[in-house]
């Protein structure tokens, strides 16, 4: 369960500062997923990103953040156990596939390498991109590209996961089949997931409209 | 930790040699013997032809060398492999580029010698043609060619961190023809990007002083030269004269960096105002271009080849077409004394750019770190001044631990000195454009901000830090005055027995040397083309 | 980190492995002729034998060395200097009077006018070690006599346009060749330029000469307004067929330079005026030597007759000896040209001066 309280974000300039969006409380239970909607510079990136745990050097953040029970707002970005999907960067271009995979468990998990390796190539097998093994990143198609890039974040066994515009790379009907794909992915899993966009189309789950620096209303629930 | 190397690096290989250098200026120039006033200015002024000829140099060389690099650049994105035909240009020393030009088009080059041995047309050689051994001339086309290959290099590298292909695909869409776009679209971002490496090439063309001393013209000598030839001379008059000099060089880098820093914008000015023209022009064409290339690969394998029968030769007089007789004496007789001078150039140029290029990245790590991302001008501050004042104000300030038998360790700094701003002007456009984002990915995989710098940054950084390291081991190879003079004769370097044993005019031994001192480089760069690197630009 | 700081121990733990040798003789000589160059390699060879480590430091120009000594910034033990070097150093009083401290100085031939260099009087600060003679080296038969009298060289060049030059003054043989047409110019009055430029009318004397030099340099090589840099560029020139003429300062490098490959044969040498502007290099200890007393000795072996009479050789340097007893070697083609002094010392400057008032 992923829980933001008291959140207000603002913009510096001049050492002036302007409040930008604050939200009262948000919360996203396992397995749920909640969508943030709104027009760019609403500051609903900068919310992922001050979640995730990036510094933003050019706004001023307050807020309590909890990931399943536990305060991590002073952690850093390594601890914090989040994982992302942004439009770009999924994939390391200088490591193959497999290498990707396997960076992408390394760091936490316990398994010996075997074991992870093999975790690895059940999920690719699995989607039946299992040729792509060994190839880089570059050579892979953009739909191909995306599944790989999910499955990577999700081998790093996440407890929460912060999709930013993931589709947007993506052309129409290809979008959809990951998008339905990726969600089902989420869903099996039971990651607590925050989605934001600016295209309803993308939209999943509990559906929230940030306007005017708040969070307006619930609009559905897909 | 990155905070305290980047001060050491600021007070060790800028403050400390800039600020010494300019302090001897300073002290020369109001010393009461060699007093700078009003009257040296004008006196030196009076003389503009000098002044007027450095500026026309540094203008035109690296205009023509960077516009000649845009035009033959498609050929890159075509053919990457092609970046492999500059290592060899890349590597050749300049001094021994403009002997090996020479010994193929001067008057009595190899060119007129073919042609005379089908034609017989030119018993004698002809006066000041194809290029004639002394004039601005001859120096301009020296710049651009040894210039093209170094600008050639800069675009490559910003060719993989930009989504090119697909620019040009939406602009032919547009209904511009691919040089069109290439011209509208893709130059002015390279252009952009190419400031830095441009304001290398603009000092560099406006401080040379070897290849003047070498093919320019000698009365109407440039400012640098002049300068020079001053410093060495030791009456009261010309000490003032090149003192006065070094102050009036400052100034002319000064203007022309400033106005290189608004060159991309001016051409983005010109070319997007400019009727779009749908009949291209024949020179404007891939083919032409790939001609070009040609003739470069060929060029770089002509100046080896003639280099190296001239250091074969026995005797190799006009008119003949090959050399008498060829035989490996002259090889074996300076093979014993090869082994000191080489191993103090490899190690110097090794070490010197390891350190150049550490340097650049903590400075520029530092960079990012307080998200200051604009360039350091200081640090190319060290280029354009004048190297005599420059190492004698080093001397002058570090004359007590220079005598204590720490030569190698001071001749090291000297060439760290040169290498830094180098592979600083290199690096830098990679480096503070590196997305930020992949080191948050790695970082929400759990690894901290230094795991992800070392497996991360690093590895995709490889490609320019390795230019970079190449570019610093090419700068390093070539220093003569720093060496000789720092490392007080304990230190001879190829370069150093090049320089010398080049001044008795006697090309057979001269091109010896100058095989040699291309060698080393020249295995860097090749090195350095063998790295796989994936294109970043897709798919981000 | 841990990286960075590796690679740093190991650059210091490599610097600290690499040899710096202190006791050794500090020898800075012009490196542009591989002959020297190999005539040095010779040398230490020998020394060493006597415990003595030569270190032949390669300078492109000897005035590098002259400005670092002058700075106080040299390590020199010993350098290679003559002229306007030698000027420089002596009023900076940067050399050591040791002269008299030599022995072989007696062997030194008493007909050699080496107690004055380029007219500057050599008050015990500079050894002598060969003989320069001015002399032109010329393809085959572009000059009809051995001597060259200015007219004689003034009609060669019509008949030659674009294919004579000289090197460019401040180049010592450029000013030299400058005081060969003045010679020539007052063949009558050869003494007035032994004297100081001021207590004679240089004005009047040297109009001559500008007039000339009007008239020469349109037929020159790019019609005057380049000349080549250096001697040994003009050497190149004229093995290259771009010049008929070059000029020397070693009297056998006619042969010497035929040996080695760098002219092709049957090149001849004349006399510019009726004698040869004759003059010595030297060899000099700077105050500042940490090894005075071997770089005596290497001076001590230079001038001996094993080394001089090696030096003297033809197919080697060729540079004539500076001993009384003629080593064998002269008889083996080493020959002086008929010598004549060099101008006082005041004439080099006021020369230069003119010279690049005028053409430069």
């Amino acid at each position: 369960m992923l829980n933001i309280r008291n959140l207000n974000i603002g913009t510096l300039s001049d050492s002036a500062m302007t409040p930008l969006l604050s939200v009262e409380e948000l919360t996203i239970n396992k397995g749920e997923i909640v969508t943030l909607m709104g027009p760019s510079g609403v500051g609903k990136s900068t919310l992922l990103r001050w979640v995730l745990g990036e510094s933003l050097p050019y706004f001023c953040i307050e807020g309590e953040l909890t990931l399943n029970g536990k305060n991590i707002g002073d952690l850093s970005i390594a601890k914090r156990q989040l994982g992302m999907m942004f439009q770009k960067g999924g994939l390391f271009p200088h490591l193959t596939v497999k290498e990707n995979c396997l960076f992408a468990q390394k760091a936490r998990s316990v398994l010996p390498v075997k074991q992870q390796k093999g975790k690895a190539s059940t999920m690719l097998k699995k989607l039946g991109l299992w040729e792509k093994w060994s190839v880089y990143p570059d050579s892979l198609s953009g739909g191909q590209y995306a599944r790989i890039a999910l499955i990577c974040s999700l081998l790093a066994e996440p407890q929460a996961m912060l999709l930013d515009e993931p589709f947007s790379a993506l052309d129409a009907n290809l979008r959809e089949e990951v998008r339905q794909w990726a969600f089902a992915q989420l869903q099996e899993k039971e990651i607590p997931t925050l989605l934001v966009t600016h295209d309803r189309a993308d939209a999943c789950g509990r559906i929230l409209k940030l306007e005017q620096g708040e969070i307006q209303q619930e609009v559905a629930n897909v | 930790m990155v905070r305290t190397l980047s001060i050491v690096v600021w007070l060790l290989l800028i403050i400390l040699p800039i600020g010494s250098g300019v302090l001897f200026l300073l002290l020369s120039s109001f010393h009461p013997q060699t007093v700078v006033n009003s009257a040296a200015l004008v006196n030196l002024l009076s003389e503009y032809e000098s002044i007027v000829g450095s500026f026309m140099l540094a203008v035109v060389a690296p205009l023509g060398a960077c516009y000649l690099a845009l035009w033959m650049a498609p050929g890159l994105l075509q053919r990457p492999r092609l970046q492999q035909l500059l290592s060899p240009l890349l590597s050749i020393p300049h001094v021994s580029f403009a002997v090996g030009l020479m010994l193929l088009m001067s008057p009595s080059g190899w060119l007129i010698r073919l042609v005379d041995s089908v034609s017989g047309l030119f018993p004698s050689p002809p006066a000041g043609w194809p290029l004639p051994e002394k004039s601005l001339v001859t120096v301009m086309v020296v710049l651009v060619l040894k210039e093209l290959p170094f600008l050639l290099l800069m675009i490559s590298a910003q060719l993989k961190q930009l989504p090119v292909s697909s620019w040009l695909t939406q602009a032919q869409s547009c209904g511009y023809s691919e040089r069109q776009a290439w011209w509208r679209i893709v130059a002015p971002e390279l252009l952009r990007r190419l400031t830095l490496p441009m304001a290398a090439v603009i000092i560099y063309s406006l401080s040379v002083v070897d290849i003047p001393l070498l093919v320019g013209s000698n009365t109407q000598a440039l400012l640098a030269q002049r300068v020079y030839e001053w410093t060495f001379q030791f009456s009261t008059d010309s000490q003032v004269k090149s003192i006065t000099g070094a102050w009036v060089l400052l100034a002319m880098a000064f203007v022309l960096l400033l106005i290189n820093t608004r060159h991309a914008a001016m051409y983005r000015c010109l070319v997007l105002c400019k009727k779009v023209n749908t009949r291209s022009a024949w020179w404007n064409s891939n083919k032409a271009s790939q001609y070009v290339w040609a003739l470069l690969g060929i060029l770089a394998l002509a100046i080896i080849v003639i280099l190296a029968l001239q250091s074969l030769a026995s005797h190799w007089f006009y008119p003949t077409l090959w050399p008498a007789s060829l035989s490996l004496e002259r090889w074996q007789t300076e093979g014993p004394y090869l082994a000191e001078p080489a191993s103090y150039s490899f190690w110097l140029a090794l070490t010197s750019a390891l350190f150049g290029t550490l340097a650049a990245i903590v400075l520029l790590q530092r960079q990012r770190q307080k998200a200051a991302n604009a360039f350091y001008w200081p640090v190319l501050i060290a280029l354009f001044i004048p190297q005599v004042p420059l190492i004698l104000g080093w001397q002058f300030v570090l004359r007590e631990p220079l005598s204590d038998g720490w030569q190698i360790g001071w001749v090291l700094w000297s060439h760290a000195v040169y290498t830094l701003p180098y592979s600083y002007l290199v690096l830098y456009g990679a480096y503070v454009r590196f997305d930020q984002q992949w080191l948050t990915r790695a970082q929400s995989l759990g690894y901290s901000a230094r795991e992800a710098w070392w497996r991360i940054m690093l590895p995709m950084l490889k490609q320019p830090i390795a230019v970079a390291f190449a570019v610093a081991f090419a700068v390093s190879i070539a220093q003569y005055l720093p060496t000789q003079w720092l490392g007080q004769g304990l230190t001879p370097t190829l370069t150093t027995e090049a320089v010398s044993v080049a001044s008795g005019g006697d090309w057979r031994i001269g091109s010896l040397y100058a095989l040699l001192q291309m060698l080393l480089p020249l295995v860097v760069f090749v090195a350095i083309g063998l790295i796989r690197t994936q294109s970043y630009a897709e798919h981000s | 980190m841990r990286f960075i700081t590796a690679i740093s121990l190991l650059l210091v733990s490599l610097c600290m492995a690499l040899p710096l040798k202190a006791e050794v003789v500090n020898f800075y000589a012009w490196g542009g002729s591989q002959e020297v160059n190999n005539y040095l390699r010779w040398a230490q060879k020998e020394l060493k034998a006597e415990g003595i480590q030569l270190r032949h430091n390669k300078v492109a120009d000897a005035s590098e060395v002259v400005k670092q000594l002058i700075e106080g910034q040299s390590n020199a033990d010993l350098i290679w200097i003559n002229g306007e070097n030698f000027h420089a150093l002596k009023k900076a009083g940067a050399l050591r009077s040791v002269v008299g401290e030599i022995k072989a100085i007696n062997q030194v031939n008493p007909e050699l006018n080496w107690q004055t260099d380029f007219g500057e009087s050599v008050n015990g600060l500079e050894v002598p070690w060969g003989v320069g003679q001015f002399n032109l080296i010329s393809r085959p038969g572009l000059f009809a006599q051995n001597t060259v009298s200015a007219e004689a060289l003034l009609n060669v060049a019509w008949d030659n346009k674009g294919r004579l030059s000289y090197p460019k003054p401040p180049d010592f043989h450029g000013t030299t060749f400058l005081k060969s047409l003045l010679l020539s110019l007052h063949s009558q009055q050869r003494e007035v330029f032994q004297q100081p430029r001021n207590s004679v009318a240089a004005k009047a004397l040297t109009e001559p000469l500008w007039n000339y030099l009007d008239k020469l340099h349109p037929l020159l090589w790019q019609q005057g307004e380049n000349f080549p840099s250096s001697a040994g560029e003009q050497i190149s020139y004229l093995a290259n067929g771009q010049l008929l003429m070059a000029v020397s300062f070693n009297p056998n490098d006619y042969k010497v330079l035929v040996n080695h490959g760098r002219l092709p044969g049957g090149v001849e040498r004349h006399t510019l005026s009726d004698k040869a502007i004759t003059n010595t290099h030297y060899l000099a200890v700077p105050i500042s030597s940490r090894n005075p007393e071997e770089a005596k000795a290497v001076i001590e072996f230079l001038l001996s007759e094993k080394a001089q009479q090696r030096k003297a050789d033809i197919n080697r340097w060729g540079d004539p000896s500076v001993l009384k007893n003629k080593p064998q070697s002269e008889g083996k083609g080493s020959s002086l040209l008929e010598p004549t002094n060099d101008f006082h010392a005041s004439w080099q400057d006021y020369l230069e001066r003119e010279w690049s008032a005028r053409y430069q």
